[in-house]
């Protein structure tokens, strides 16, 4: 079932469109890696699904981003709601200079959830969905900067678990980390993938093919392709899109 | 910007051609016997399929250190993917004319192939073979086609090959002895025929962009 769909989405940054005439639809419990050479829009297409571009200067976007049958752009929209449910997760690990603890509770916090049981229950759960809760079980008081890098993206990731999105954006989440902190990564964006929608930006083709179900390819603003990974990858019907996948620009 | 790539596939293109050449070579040996040219170069057969042998490994490995290497994706996948499987029926190819030089000595009369159209079928097969190999270098999913359809003619020449040897047989012919030899070489081009259609069906699976290429690969008679 289709959880966000883009109709004719266009945005510009002042007098340049960087997005133009997006129609993508992104299934539900599955994971969408979006690929293509750098300033291709890949980057911005990932901030407007929870309208992260509307904080930039110039911005202008037409069409459509619809999510659980709604308008994103639609004046009812709360955006503070949407961005609980469609979650972001950066490029380099972000955590708050507050304990491990802190950084979890964070968001129910500020939903309201001020029972220690119930916020003890819920940084457990965001904890072991992020595989991270054995590593850290025994200093949760402690300050998140204290962990290793891949432990501080997994501590992001457990973060925006803990306002139970629906969808999580994650924009070149492994692009700072070591191989085995990458694919700690992977594995858990594969076993979060049947609770949750996954929509990830990389530059890694061999990370698009371990983990997504489908890619879409984007170039100058437009997407060329959008298939099955394994298509994509074996036998893509833009020579686009395999002149961009074999390594021969971009 | 992958300059040390392209090199590396050129060099898996050459190492193809030159296994094809090896191929073709063994054939032209083979039809010079057939059509009463001489069996001198019977001789060479054996240490030209040798040579294609090595070859074989030599590709296998080419290509497994470029999967390990540059972990490949889309065409390069398909292009290394589809070698691998070739250089299997060119090996076969070289076995099988390596069978029929050691058949060929033991007829007697040195008219007789040609009279049945074996030095026909072995022209046949060479021509597949030179084809898939150009059309595999050259991504030319038409000539692959066109390979693939010369299939039907080699099988159509097996089929009267096979009459005539019965006839033979039947009317006591003076030369009925050779009958199953000659029978067993002109299997043996039949079956070449088969491996130079497979080269054509991996050519078509490389580079036809219609296929399926993961969940369909070619079927190989």
């Amino acid at each position: 079932m289709t959880i966000i769909e883009t109709k004719d989405l266009d945005l510009w940054y002042g007098s340049m469109q960087a997005l133009k005439k997006i129609n993508l639809s992104m299934e539900e419990k599955s994971i969408t890696a979006l690929i293509g050479p750098s300033g291709c829009g890949k980057s911005t297409f990932l901030r407007t699904l929870n309208r992260m571009n509307d904080l930039v200067p110039g911005v202008r976007i037409e069409g459509q981003v619809i999510y659980n049958g709604e308008d994103i752009f639609s004046p009812k929209v709360d955006v503070n709601g949407l961005r609980y449910e469609v979650g972001m997760v950066f490029q380099k690990p972000n955590p708050f200079m507050m304990s491990i603890y802190d950084n979890i509770a964070y968001g129910p916090r500020t939903h309201g959830i001020k029972s220690k049981v119930k916020l003890d229950e819920i940084v457990e759960k965001a904890l072991v969905d992020a595989s991270l809760f054995d590593e850290v079980k025994d200093r949760l008081r402690k300050s998140a900067l204290g962990l290793s890098g891949g432990q501080q993206q997994r501590l992001c990731i457990a973060r925006a678990l803990a306002v139970q999105p629906k969808v999580l954006l994650m924009d070149e989440p492994t692009s700072a980390l070591d191989p085995i902190s990458t694919a700690k990564i992977e594995e858990l964006a594969m076993s979060l993938c049947d609770r949750y929608t996954i929509i990830i930006v990389t530059h890694n083709m061999q990370q698009a093919l371990r983990i997504a179900h489908k890619t879409a390819f984007f170039l100058l603003g437009e997407v060329i392709e959008y298939d099955t990974t394994e298509r994509i990858f074996s036998n893509p019907s833009d020579s686009r899109t395999e002149d961009y996948v074999t390594g021969r620009f971009g | 910007m992958r300059t040390r790539f392209d090199s590396e596939l050129e060099t898996l293109y050459v190492s193809m051609i030159k296994m094809g050449s090896l191929s073709e070579e063994a054939l032209s040996a083979l039809h010079d016997a057939l059509t009463g040219n001489g069996r001198s170069r019977l001789d060479s057969i054996a240490a030209i399929s040798h040579q294609i042998d090595e070859k074989e490994r030599e590709i296998e490995a080419l290509c497994l250190r470029l999967l390990l290497k540059r972990q490949p994706v889309a065409r390069d996948l398909r292009t290394i993917s589809s070698a691998m499987k070739m250089v299997v029926d060119i090996e076969r190819i070289g076995d099988n004319a390596g069978d029929i030089s050691e058949i060929i000595p033991f007829i007697s009369n040195d008219e007789l192939p040609a009279r049945i159209g074996l030095d026909r079928m072995c022209g046949e097969v060479t021509d597949m073979v030179v084809g898939a190999i150009d059309a595999f270098v050259h991504s030319d999913t038409e000539k692959a086609q066109a390979v693939l359809s010369s299939d039907d003619i080699v099988d159509n020449s097996f089929v009267n090959a096979k009459e005539m040897i019965t006839t033979m047989i039947r009317e006591g012919d003076k030369d009925a002895a050779e009958a199953p030899d000659l029978l067993m070489i002109a299997k043996y081009f039949e079956r070449m025929g088969d491996h130079a259609a497979s080269l054509a069906r991996w050519v078509l699976n490389a580079f036809d962009a219609s296929g399926d290429w993961l969940n369909n690969p070619v079927q190989v008679k």
